[in-house]
């Protein structure tokens, strides 16, 4: 579905950095992942989640349009999903359901688990 | 609909998981012909995928995305695929606490049922799937629980599995690419089929027929390679209901049978904690821990969980804007659970005409405060050894840095709306015994009025048992078969006497 990829996109994690070539690619093959999750998931939770992901679909497409750059971008979708999770209903519930697809799938695409991989472990923050 | 199957057996159950598949050792034992249906496909140990979705999505219910509905919500798991929920379970096997054996026993009034009773059908689970300590070193995920543990004094215990040769992968819950976990599919399935049982899989179970108080048709629809729907018709003098906690009260509701069916569900509420350490943990390189603080079980128990990138980053999904960077840090990390048994109750309600049968779960007051204090002595237990941070699944809550900001839910009840649980154990939905005003079927799994239609599966746990439920399944399920089996004979006879 086109409101899954627009969703997925916004919701891919940023690290790890991946090549500019590679991640368009990985966004997509997230995507067509959660969009089979979804098609497998009970009726209940597949009704809400298709209902509301063409409303946050258009709203992310909007918010994004008079955004500018790339980062005020990001920013405002951050501060819109923040909100939706905030709010009583199914919407913060869809998009917590979106976020875990989108996070389980994306860290293991192959190059996502190589350059985990391959990060110092003196990372720890 | 293109073409229709006719079948007739001596019994036909329905499941493959634990459950179904003691059952089947037992009838194809004593020589009868079985027919197994098992609504998911079978995934070999060759083509088990190590991509988190996909291995979902091939062996779980809904792909994982399940959940009871309540305040909050609790995800849960459960198995479809041929094999059922030991394809995709720790493989750790334990008994019910005799204690509450014999609790149930007395509450439910159920016959034959006292610890002594029912060991030799633990024994057998246990001798089925070589339930053994794990060779090799267990890895620092599991001396972390153990130091932990024990440098607060309580009880810790290794746990034994039904593995054989474990060569940790740990990848148990996305099917043992090994075949060294002891699941049903390599280990009961395989000797049944030997003995002549025909298994179907990807065939859904629509209906059981019920005439005259006995169950004579199960009606199924199967989906065979290209996809094609076929009408499956069974016809059987024995059927036994083995479809987990949640699909068996559907299913059984669905045929009308209601009393006091699906109006039970108990399971294990488990809240998540990552901790993190100053020196590399490397949790994906070692087996899930293998220890458990045992100190406050039946009521209480505190375990790890199986760990790779990706599911430490589903782990982190709920308070992803705080703790996403958390997951630059994933090599110094460990997940570690605590679940509780808890007083409160859900239920199952089949809807018409969809699939999934609704699920709800309330929890209760006493819960709440239970699992504000597992969660807290999880956090105390992670600081002596060597946690930096401990940081709960509670959705915008600050991590604990010192074991006193740890105690903040000692004494006050979890936050509702933020806290995330989750389980993986489900039961009781069809609770056994002759106390009739409790329970869905008699003491050896028969449902009332139907003289040949039995259950067999986690739905006979009466209560939730604080441990993982394999081997309480697999015993309670030889002993339904071997009861069905000499109440068969009986019946035999009978008929043979009047005849």
């Amino acid at each position: 579905m086109a409101f899954d990829r627009v969703i997925v996109a916004t919701l891919t994690p940023l690290w790890p950095l991946l090549d500019a070539e590679e991640r368009p690619a990985v966004v997509s093959e997230v995507a067509r992942s959660v969009t089979r999750a979804i098609v497998i998931a009970p009726f209940h939770i597949r009704f809400a989640v298709e209902s509301v992901s063409i409303v946050i679909g258009l709203c992310i497409v909007l918010i994004s349009a008079g955004a500018g750059g790339p980062l005020a971008r990001t920013l405002r979708i951050d501060r819109f999903y923040r909100l939706l999770q905030r709010l009583p209903g199914s919407a913060g519930s869809v998009i917590r359901l979106y976020r875990s697809m989108t996070l389980l799938a994306f860290y293991d695409e192959a190059p996502v688990a190589e350059k985990l991989l391959a990060a110092r472990p003196a990372q720890n923050s | 609909m293109n073409s229709e199957l006719q079948l007739e057996a001596d019994a036909v159950i329905i499941g493959s998981g634990a459950g179904g598949a003691s059952v089947a050792d037992v009838l194809t034992a004593a020589g009868l012909y079985v027919i197994m249906l098992e609504e998911g496909g079978h995934v070999p140990s060759s083509s088990a995928s190590p991509v988190a979705s996909e291995a979902f999505a091939a062996a779980w219910r809904g792909g994982g995305l399940t959940a009871a509905i309540g305040r909050p919500p609790i995800a849960y798991a459960e198995g479809r695929c041929v094999g059922g929920g030991t394809e995709i379970n720790s493989a750790i096997a334990q008994r019910a606490d005799s204690d509450l054996l014999d609790q149930w026993r007395k509450l439910y009034k159920i016959e034959n049922f006292t610890p002594d009773e029912l060991s030799q059908y633990y024994d057998r689970a246990e001798t089925t799937v070589n339930a053994s300590l794990t060779p090799g070193p267990l890895g620092r995920p599991t001396d972390i629980l153990r130091l932990g543990g024990e440098a607060l004094g309580w009880k810790v215990s290794e746990l034994k599995r039904g593995q054989r040769d474990c060569k940790g992968a740990n990848r148990c819950s996305f099917i043992c690419p090994n075949g060294a976990k002891q699941s049903m599919a390599v280990t009961l399935l395989p000797k049944s089929m030997d003995r002549g049982m025909r298994l179907f899989a990807r065939t859904r179970v629509d209906k059981i027929r019920i005439e005259k108080g006995r169950a004579t048709v199960v009606v199924a629809q199967l989906r065979d390679a290209g996809g094609q729907a076929v009408h499956v018709r069974v016809k059987a003098g024995l059927v036994f209901v083995c479809a987990g906690a949640i699909h068996t009260p559907a299913l059984l509701r669905r045929c009308g049978l209601r009393k006091r069916i699906g109006d039970t569900l108990r399971i294990h509420p488990t809240i998540r904690a990552t901790a993190l350490f100053d020196e590399p943990v490397d949790a994906h390189q070692s087996r899930l821990p293998l220890t458990a603080v045992t100190e406050f079980m039946p009521e209480q128990r505190i375990g790890g969980a199986v760990f790779t990138p990706a599911v430490f980053g589903l782990s982190l999904a709920e308070g992803w804007t705080n703790r996403g960077e958390l997951m630059q840090a994933w090599r110094f990390c460990g997940s570690y659970y605590g679940m509780v048994r808890p007083r409160g109750v859900g239920s199952v309600r089949p809807l018409p005409g969809i699939n999934e049968p609704l699920v709800s779960f309330k929890l209760a007051p006493e819960d709440w405060t239970s699992l504000g204090q597992v969660l807290t002595l999880l956090g105390r237990a992670m600081f002596p050894a060597g946690a930096r941070k401990v940081i709960p699944s509670i959705s915008g809550h600050e991590d604990w840095t010192t074991t006193d900001g740890v105690n903040e839910f000692w004494n006050k009840p979890l936050p509702e709306k933020a806290t995330n649980l989750m389980t993986i154990h489900l039961f009781s939905t069809c609770p056994p015994g002759e106390h009739r005003d409790a329970c869905a079927v008699d003491s050896y799994g028969r449902v009332r009025g139907v003289e040949n239609l039995f259950v067999a599966d986690g739905s006979l746990i009466p209560e939730a048992p604080g441990v993982n439920p394999q081997m309480t399944i697999m015993a309670l399920a030889f002993r339904v078969a071997e009861a069905a089996l000499s109440h068969s004979a009986q019946e035999r006879a009978r008929t043979a006497a009047r005849e």
